[in-house]
């Protein structure tokens, strides 16, 4: 039987961060199909674990906590084949400055491109705070110190620079 | 010296994705590389095959047995039948037919859908070459059964070459059939876009 109420907040909480959480498993996903499974199971992990959710953390927190998770055992399980995203990601073209004049869409792309291509250390910081998240939120998403979330994201940033710098 | 980059600029740009689409980037990508692959390998196997063909040819022409001469024939036929059923699978495999998005996948989508049904048909021709040489030896040459199945050719390309290629045939057979997936997902979303 299910339960109303945890079905209003399962659905609430899930809508409400769909684009978010899209973004997230892209950033760790080799493939769009890799990328749908791994939505979905964050999506049944939500499902599970929202009637243990206490109120210690922000909802969006405890959502973030659970996808990031998600994506990392995602990382681990994931046998090393060839994906055409991971091919796209070999840096082998020339240089493309960041001051180049792109598009919107291409900028975005260019971005996504050279997140997938942090260390995940770096990657898993920066993902956070490009949804918006402070330093505190992603130190409870992460289970780190927010100065660790600092020092990581201003490393994630001097890398993203020089990966933008290098490849479209 | 480089400064950072803005943070919120990065924010916007990357909340500014639109839900990640199809990566027609790397499509591109993985097609100009799979067709320089392509090229290769042709390359390759029609040096291979000619030198095949010209040493059957010198022995049979060197040598004084009939038998030669029916081994030039039978792999001259043979490496035809392979490069006909060969060139038979990889219609529409050579290139996009032409520059837009859709033709590049279903370049891609016939080049999985080639390595698999290749997958059986390489292995029978690789067993059907093998019992060709095996009947050669035993009718023209009239080496024994026994003997023949214990030589270290036939232990090395029938007794562990034709397990080991029929499993490798199989495992790509397999790569190709997830690529696949991902490819018609994709041709999905092309099409609702």
């Amino acid at each position: 039987m299910t339960d109303p109420t945890r079905e209003q907040r399962f659905l609430a909480l899930l809508n409400a961060n769909l684009g978010a959480l899209r973004r997230l498993s892209s950033s760790y996903a080799g493939t769009t199909g890799e990328r749908d499974d791994l939505l979905q199971e964050i999506a049944l992990a939500l499902w599970q674990a929202l009637p243990r959710f206490r109120g210690e953390s922000s909802e969006r927190t405890f959502l973030f906590r659970i996808a990031h998770n998600h994506c990392i055992n995602h990382i681990v399980r994931r046998k090393p084949v060839e994906s055409l995203q991971q091919l796209e990601l070999d840096p082998e073209d020339g240089a493309h400055p960041i001051e180049m004049a792109l598009s919107s869409a291409q900028e975005s792309a260019r971005l996504v491109s050279a997140v997938r291509r942090l260390p995940l250390i770096q990657r898993e910081v920066v993902v956070l705070a490009l949804e918006d998240m402070d330093y505190a939120e992603i130190a409870a998403v992460l289970g780190i110190s927010e100065t660790n979330v600092g020092v990581r994201l201003n490393r994630a940033r001097a890398s993203l620079r020089k990966l933008m710098g290098e490849r479209a | 010296m480089n400064a950072l980059p803005d943070l919120e600029q990065l924010k916007q740009r990357w909340q500014a994705q639109a839900a990640p689409g199809p990566d027609v980037a790397a499509l591109r990508e993985r097609v100009a590389a799979d067709t320089s692959a392509h090229q290769r390998t042709l390359v390759f196997v029609g040096l291979a095959t000619l030198l095949v063909v010209v040493l059957t040819l010198l022995y049979a022409w060197r040598s004084a047995r009939a038998a030669a001469w029916v081994s030039f024939v039978f792999t001259t036929g043979f490496a035809a039948v392979v490069w006909v059923i060969a060139l038979w699978l990889s219609r529409g495999t050579w290139r996009p037919r032409d520059e837009s998005t859709a033709a590049y996948l279903d370049v891609s989508i016939q080049r999985c859908k080639s390595v698999i049904v290749a997958a059986p048909v390489g292995i029978l021709l690789y067993l059907a070459g093998l019992a060709g040489a095996l009947i050669w030896k035993q009718r023209l040459l009239g080496v024994d059964w026994g003997q023949l199945l214990e030589a270290p050719a036939m232990i090395f390309a029938g007794w562990i070459g034709a397990p080991l290629y029929s499993l490798c045939m199989v495992w790509n057979a397999q790569r190709q059939r997830r690529r696949l997936a991902v490819l018609v997902d994709l041709k999905r979303q092309l099409s609702e876009s």
